[in-house]
């Protein structure tokens, strides 16, 4: 990795980090994005959205293309990663610019929104770095990471998230029941090819429990499984990756 | 008489080749599996390997 400082600062309510860039480019991309998604915010576009008693409504471009990306994660995961959290995202309809939904069914976008960013925060970089905003990150050029419950990993490409109930208790949401997720797992971690491909890895694999590890090898998918009990479970595909280099040598 | 001719043939034809059952028409479409594989995936693994330095960096819930 490049010998650039690595600048951390707060945003989107997490801890940010970014190598190889500019951090007040980074920090703008990830306002805009906090300003029209953060549920935190009255005036987001989200929060105008999900006030809104109307049935059907234009929305910008900007919100239109991730409400598509949600959807196509929803459908991607069957429901597992739900814009609505209680399984009612195909009620949603997007055509174009034009959102149609029944009245009072509200979205959250926080499944992709965050690592979306991540990911557009990473194209600005000229050369080799990353950016990590809380801890899921997406790199250009090899970064070395922490591993929750110890030890560390080797981005070659792409990005890495981690998702789970350690740090803020349980915030993910069980889209077939609409309660905290009551996971066997603790963290989960997740390669992706970008950040938002490991983060709905690392989500669907925690809310798959016992199933994860499988669903995501099924995929190609490296993910390492925390459990509540301390244990560490690697898929195939990441224990492959990380054996291969130490059968070598 | 060529009318005649015509319609026995016709009458014959149809006895002697009554053709394929003819059930309703099913819009063609591509199979749901198609569709997925190339429609792009959200869910895509990324390139890992062994960590080589000390991290400067962690993954970790937010």
């Amino acid at each position: 990795m490049s010998a650039d400082p690595i600048h951390r600062f707060r945003a989107m309510g997490c801890d940010v980090a970014v190598a190889g860039a500019d951090p007040a480019a980074v920090a703008a991309v990830l306002e805009r994005w906090e300003d029209a998604f953060s549920l935190f915010r009255p005036e987001s576009e989200l929060s105008r959205v999900n006030r809104s008693p109307a049935r059907a409504l234009a929305v910008s471009r900007f919100f239109s293309s991730t409400l598509e990306v949600a959807l196509d994660v929803a459908a991607e995961t069957d429901g597992l990663v739900d814009p609505t959290l209680c399984s009612r995202w195909r009620e949603v309809v997007l055509c174009g610019r034009l959102l149609s939904r029944p009245p009072g069914l509200a979205l959250d976008l926080n499944g992709v929104v965050k690592s979306l960013a991540v990911d557009e925060a990473v194209a600005t970089l000229d050369g080799p770095g990353f950016v990590s905003v809380g801890g899921d990150l997406a790199v250009r050029g090899p970064v070395d990471v922490a591993l929750p419950a110890g030890g560390a990993i080797r981005v070659v490409a792409g990005g890495l998230a981690t998702s789970g109930t350690a740090s803020r208790g349980s915030h993910l949401v069980d889209a077939a029941t609409g309660l905290s997720c009551d996971s066997r797992w603790e963290q989960v971690t997740a390669s992706g090819a970008t950040c938002l491909a490991a983060d709905v890895a690392a989500k669907a694999g925690f809310l798959l429990g016992e199933r994860g590890p499988e669903w995501l090898d099924e995929r190609g998918i490296p993910g390492r499984f925390v459990g509540v009990n301390g244990e560490v479970v690697e898929n195939d595909r990441w224990a492959g990756a990380t054996r291969a280099v130490q059968e070598c040598t | 008489m060529a009318v005649l001719v015509f319609g026995v043939a016709f009458v014959g034809a149809r006895i002697h080749a009554p053709g394929h059952a003819k059930g309703k028409a099913k819009p063609l479409g591509a199979p749901s599996s198609f569709e997925r594989a190339v429609k792009r995936s959200v869910a895509q693994g990324g390139q890992i390997a062994p960590a080589v330095q000390p991290p400067p960096v962690a993954s970790s819930t937010s």
